[in-house]
């Protein structure tokens, strides 16, 4: 995993539950670095780790943190420069959802460790979005959640995002569906 | 090869721009409405500068002229700017565009995402490698500053850990102080009241009293063991012990000590056992001394806890490390007692203090010599059935059998008198000149007592002594000025003996250089006089 990531969790944790926190998880997940380099690629272990130890210091569920650091993700990403070339502003959810896989080409082009995943969306009516998503890695669904609500959240509109159907035996992928209910007030 | 449909064009060149022959808009691409505005039917020079190539004027055959070159041009009004080329076709002129950005900031300020660019335009994933050289750039400078903030964080906390241990250091020292001027001050009775009980003991008594007098000495020889126990540890702790390094003998260290502890162990009907590996003989680099002392205090604590059986200490060594247990059949430590039992004042538990007495010193004192010696010392216990302590000390055997260097005299050599040795004691403690003067003449000396050290240099000048017993702290003038004043006058020849309180090795240093021959401390060990006085004369 890139250690993009695993700063953005850092982030998260030092943002919300302060530094000595932070400190603790580390210790808890008996990760030594102390500083993940954006672009440098670390074992996946060390994010999984990373959530564990967090789940166990914080007293949460893994999901639950896996959800919020997905919101977390949008607005992180966004902040490190990313979010201007992704061009969220100008243009509808719908569309923004549409060009996720070629975002990650790209980015899979620059990074070639990066083994991104992989969405393509279909949408049955304006206003709902069905995104299909393909990962090698596992247990991230949650994550997808948070990130999706936090996509909602960025375009300033209500709505809800529902996980349709969880990757496992008989289904090689996970399926969200994304309902904007209107502006978010 | 077939034409590109209109659909294709617009794919493929998002922003495409199609003309007539006059130079008037006629087909945009999708991302133009992006960038809010449209283009279609308007002519192209009311929108559009040509920055590169210069050309005179706009006219349609200029523009045909150049059609090979790249075209840099300029969106009027909105400084936007673009790269591409021209393509010259039968029914006009076909501009196909992409955004001129420097970085992907320059790409959200026209409005444009990645998105809007061509999917084969390599534009796209230059921007996304330089917004990555940028994220580094920026970890760069926030590790930088975690790693300054760390740098001064680790700076403050040497500061605070110095400053703690300097603060450390002089309580210690102060302690150390402390406990040294206690020391002399306890010692100056005691070797009073230990001398006159000597005294005692030469004269005729009943056995009622002579059993008094014999707990008096007991009760003394204890006091005077606590106060070297208090403040032996008390240098330890102040790091001021500094350790021997000369070449030795354990097993011949092992040896005095069971020669010095033989007859308590019979006493008590137990029997002190010696076992000597093989390989322990050869010699080695320590202090002996405080080899030795490690011994006593182990050797001496089983036997005061050990009333059947034995007490074994067994030596042998590994490559580099000198190994030494020493074994007892006596009470045993209970578990929750081991773990504290090498802190100072900490004895198993109340009862054993008053049962066994002692200070609690012992093993305290063993454990900062063998972390001063940098090795490691633990135990191994049954309540009721003994207990063994293991000591393994760096100490590596020598190559060869090296003989222990003999010390060169203190001084030139001196003549014996031949008549009874006359000795001037100088000593301002009344009852100590008292001591003194009938300790000396129970042994047949004639005895001149000087109460300070300015009588002491007069009467040295002025009488021809054989030896001179010389007290420290005196008003006036100290032994050390005395002495130095005495040798300036009288020469080399005649000993000089210190006879102080001050029982400290670095007192003995200071005494020595000074100009002393040698050392004795109060109380005076019985057989330390004679001992000395034999040595010198």
């Amino acid at each position: 995993m890139y250690g993009l990531v695993n700063r953005a969790i850092e982030g998260l944790i030092r943002d919300r539950f302060g530094d000595d926190t932070w400190e603790q998880i580390l210790d808890e997940a008996n990760v030594e670095e102390d500083g993940f380099v954006s672009l440098d690629q670390y074992p996946d272990h060390i994010t999984y780790d990373l959530v564990g130890a967090a789940s166990k210091v914080l007293d949460t569920p893994a999901e639950v943190l896996l959800r919020a650091f997905g919101t977390y993700w949008t607005c992180y990403v966004g902040q490190q420069g990313y979010g201007p070339m992704m061009s969220l502003d100008n243009q509808s959810l719908g569309q923004f959802l549409s060009q996720l896989d070629a975002l990650h080409t790209r980015l899979a082009i620059q990074m070639p460790q990066l083994r991104p995943p992989s969405f393509t969306v279909e949408h049955p009516e304006p206003h709902i979005h069905i995104v299909h998503y393909h990962s090698e890695r596992q247990g991230l669904g949650p994550m997808v959640v948070g990130l999706l609500e936090g996509l909602l959240e960025l375009k300033g509109l209500t709505g809800d995002v529902t996980w349709l159907e969880k990757k496992g035996p008989g289904a090689d992928h996970d399926i969200f569906r994304v309902v904007e209910t209107g502006p978010r007030t | 090869m077939t034409a590109l449909t209109p659909q294709e064009v617009r794919a493929v060149f998002p922003l495409f721009l199609a003309t007539d022959r006059t130079l008037t808009i006629t087909h945009a691409g999708p991302a133009w409405a992006r960038l809010g505005i449209a283009p279609v039917g308007h002519p192209w020079a009311s929108l559009f500068t040509v920055m590169r190539p210069h050309l005179p004027d706009t006219l349609p055959a200029t523009f045909a002229a150049r059609a090979t070159d790249p075209f840099h041009i300029r969106l009027s009004g909105h400084l936007h700017d673009f790269r591409g080329q021209l393509l010259v076709r039968p029914e006009g002129f076909i501009f196909l565009l992409t955004p001129a950005v420097r970085t992907p900031h320059d790409l959200a300020r026209m409005g444009l995402g990645l998105t809007d660019l061509a999917i084969h335009d390599p534009t796209a994933d230059l921007l996304v490698y330089l917004q990555s050289l940028t994220t580094a750039l920026a970890d760069a400078r926030e590790l930088t500053h975690r790693l300054r903030k760390r740098r001064r964080e680790l700076s403050e906390a040497k500061r605070v850990a110095e400053q703690a241990r300097a603060r450390a250091e002089e309580a210690a020292e102060a302690r150390f102080l402390f406990l040294a001027a206690m020391s002399h001050e306890i010692r100056t009775p005691l070797h009073g009241v230990l001398g006159m009980a000597r005294l005692l003991d030469r004269t005729l008594l009943d056995s009622t009293q002579r059993q008094l007098l014999t707990t008096l000495q007991r009760s003394g020889g204890t006091l005077q063991a606590i106060i070297d126990d208090v403040l032996d540890f008390s240098r330890l702790e102040s790091g001021q012990v500094v350790l021997d390094a000369t070449v030795f003998s354990p097993v011949e260290a092992v040896h005095q000590v069971r020669d010095l502890l033989d007859v308590t162990a019979r006493d008590k009907g137990l029997e002190l056992r010696v076992h000597i590996g093989p390989e322990a003989h050869r010699p080695t680099l320590g202090d002996p001394h405080r080899f030795q002392q490690l011994l006593l205090n182990l050797v001496g604590n089983a036997l005061k806890f050990t009333s059947v059986g034995h007490v074994a200490i067994r030596l042998h060594r590994t490559d580099d490390h000198l190994h030494c247990a020493v074994e007892d059949t006596g009470i045993g430590i209970a578990p929750d007692a081991r773990a504290h039992i090498f802190q100072p004042f900490i004895q198993a538990d109340a009862s054993t203090a008053r049962r066994y007495g002692g200070t609690g010193l012992g093993l305290g004192i063993c454990q900062r010599i063998v972390d001063a010696m940098g090795g490691t010392i633990r135990l191994e216990s049954t309540l009721g059935q003994g207990t063994t302590f293991f000591l393994a000390l760096p100490m590596a055997p020598l190559a060869e059998p090296v003989p222990t260097p003999v010390r060169a005299p203190l001084q030139v050599p001196r003549t014996r008198p031949s008549g009874p040795l006359r000795v001037l004691l100088v000593e301002d403690n009344e009852v100590n000149q008292q001591v003194g003067r009938l300790t000396f003449e129970a042994r047949g000396w004639t005895v001149d007592v000087a109460s300070n050290g300015l009588d002491s240099v007069r009467m040295a000048a002025q009488t021809t002594y054989d030896v001179v017993f010389m007290d420290i702290q005196m008003p006036d003038m100290d032994g050390y000025e005395a002495t130095r004043q005495i040798r300036a006058s009288c020469g080399d020849q005649l000993p000089i003996v210190a006879m102080t309180a001050n029982a400290m090795p670095s007192h003995k240093e200071r005494c020595l250089q000074a100009g002393m021959d040698d050392f004795l401390a109060k109380p005076l060990v019985p057989g330390e006089l004679d001992r000395v006085v034999a040595a010198l004369l």
